[in-house]
């Protein structure tokens, strides 16, 4: 008999399993000790850590009635003299309404006499919409472009700070980190695995692997702080212009690591 | 769409508790939890977002920002303890023994989790559902359930060790 996967039985025990599944899981644990036993010590580790959280928490400080709060961020920022929004509001204000004045001039010139090139700068000017507001520093980590990764993307360090983390690669993938005197950060995938997927966000790049391959991680040795992590574990980390191992690797050479997915 | 007053008044006022509730368990240090949730809802004020995404974003800027902290505070203890400096391993200011204990352990526990691990399980325990939860991560839904599971188990692993150390002596 086939067992349920690990997967399947969180799933289960989380009440995420599609209404498919869970008919079929319910049926094999009503005849599976085993997956039954498995779902038991699935459903105490979550208890015990649920319970263990407990003995973090203190008290929620009263928050800020939401209006003060609101106002109280708003002058934060104001004070941060951030004028992202700020712009938001006040572009609108009077030179706004001199710039809508000048738009509405222009457009009547424009749409009175088709001939002039003061119709195509008056098409290019109304060309972008508002003014966009300035991503956060810290976001989700966004998505690449969609046209086909890249083999390789390199990346600057945030705040001196770099992040590589590699997912999903088949085992026996090989992932060589080494130290460059190079100021970014660059990945590289070759073989099998070369369709890899990128994805891109300030000081971090994440790399979601196929069929394997070999991947080359080179770290700025004059970041002040560079990581890489295996399916979630972190590797090595890099600093000082150093490479300090954090998990076992295959093979070791001065300044150039080769860790092996799966082992 | 900028998110008006209103938005942000009732974003404020559902996440607030939760967030710090997340923040805290995730630092482990109750002023720089307030000071990150701060710093996500001034944060969110730049943001258009449709409302059911307001909660995921937030969760995640928050969780960038307690990386941020901790790996500011990670730099400063080895400067600190390159100097022979032991100011950063003060003791807890706890009163109770053995409440400051199990804290600690909890903490050495959670520590011993990858970033990602802690993340994943924290968000679980605030509610998020699977595809949340691998939206923020950039994982698979499908690949959720299993990664949480294996958390689960790693961090019971760490969290009974260190019962065993606590253990009174015979």
């Amino acid at each position: 008999m086939l067992h349920l996967s690990e997967g399947e039985l969180q799933n289960c025990l989380d009440g995420e399993l599609e209404r498919e599944d869970a008919a079929r899981v319910r049926d094999h644990l009503a005849r599976c000790p085993d997956c039954g036993q498995r779902l038991d010590e699935l459903r105490l580790a979550a208890e015990t850590f649920s319970n263990a959280l407990l003995a973090l928490d203190t008290a929620v400080p009263v928050a800020e009635e939401p209006s003060l709060a609101f106002e109280a961020a708003l002058a934060e920022r104001g004070r941060q003299g951030d004028a992202r929004l700020s712009h938001r509001w006040r572009a609108w204000g009077t030179l706004g309404r001199a710039a809508a004045l000048i738009l509405v001039v222009a457009g009547a010139a424009a749409a009175l006499a088709p001939g002039l090139p003061l119709r195509d700068w008056f098409a290019g000017l109304l060309e972008p919409e508002v003014p966009t507001i300035e991503t956060p520093v810290l976001e989700p980590v966004r998505e690449g472009p969609a046209a086909p990764s890249p083999a390789a993307v390199s990346v600057d360090p945030e705040e001196g700070r770099i992040q590589v983390r590699l997912e999903g690669f088949a085992p026996e993938s090989n992932v060589h980190v080494r130290l460059t005197d190079s100021p970014d950060a660059r990945v590289r995938v070759e073989g099998q695995g070369a369709g890899a997927r990128f994805v891109v966000a300030p000081g971090t790049v994440k790399v979601v692997g196929g069929n394997g391959g070999e991947i080359w991680v080179e770290l700025p040795r004059a970041a002040a702080e560079a990581e890489v992590e295996i399916d979630g574990e972190l590797a090595v980390i890099a600093a000082y212009g150093r490479l300090q191992l954090r998990r076992p690797a295959a093979d070791t050479l001065e300044d150039d690591v080769v860790f092996r997915v799966g082992d | 769409m900028l998110l008006r007053p209103v938005d942000f008044q009732s974003a404020y006022r559902d996440l607030y508790p939760s967030l710090f509730r997340y923040a805290h368990r995730f630092t482990g240090d109750a002023d720089a939890a307030e000071d990150i949730v701060q710093e996500a809802f001034l944060r969110l004020l730049d943001q258009d977002l449709p409302d059911d995404e307001v909660r995921p974003w937030i969760f995640v800027v928050a969780t960038n920002l307690a990386r941020d902290r901790a790996r500011k505070r990670e730099r400063r203890r080895r400067l600190l303890a390159a100097r022979g400096d032991t100011r950063g391993s003060v003791s807890s200011p706890y009163e109770d023994v053995e409440r400051a204990e199990r804290v600690a352990a909890v903490r050495w526990a959670l520590e011993e989790l990858s970033d990602r691990d802690r993340q994943m399980l924290l968000m679980r325990e605030e509610g998020f559902r699977y595809v949340e939860i691998a939206e923020a991560l950039g994982v698979r839904p499908t690949s959720v359930g299993a990664l949480i599971a294996r958390a689960l188990k790693r961090f019971t692993a760490a969290y009974t060790a260190t019962e065993g150390l606590n253990a009174p002596s015979e």
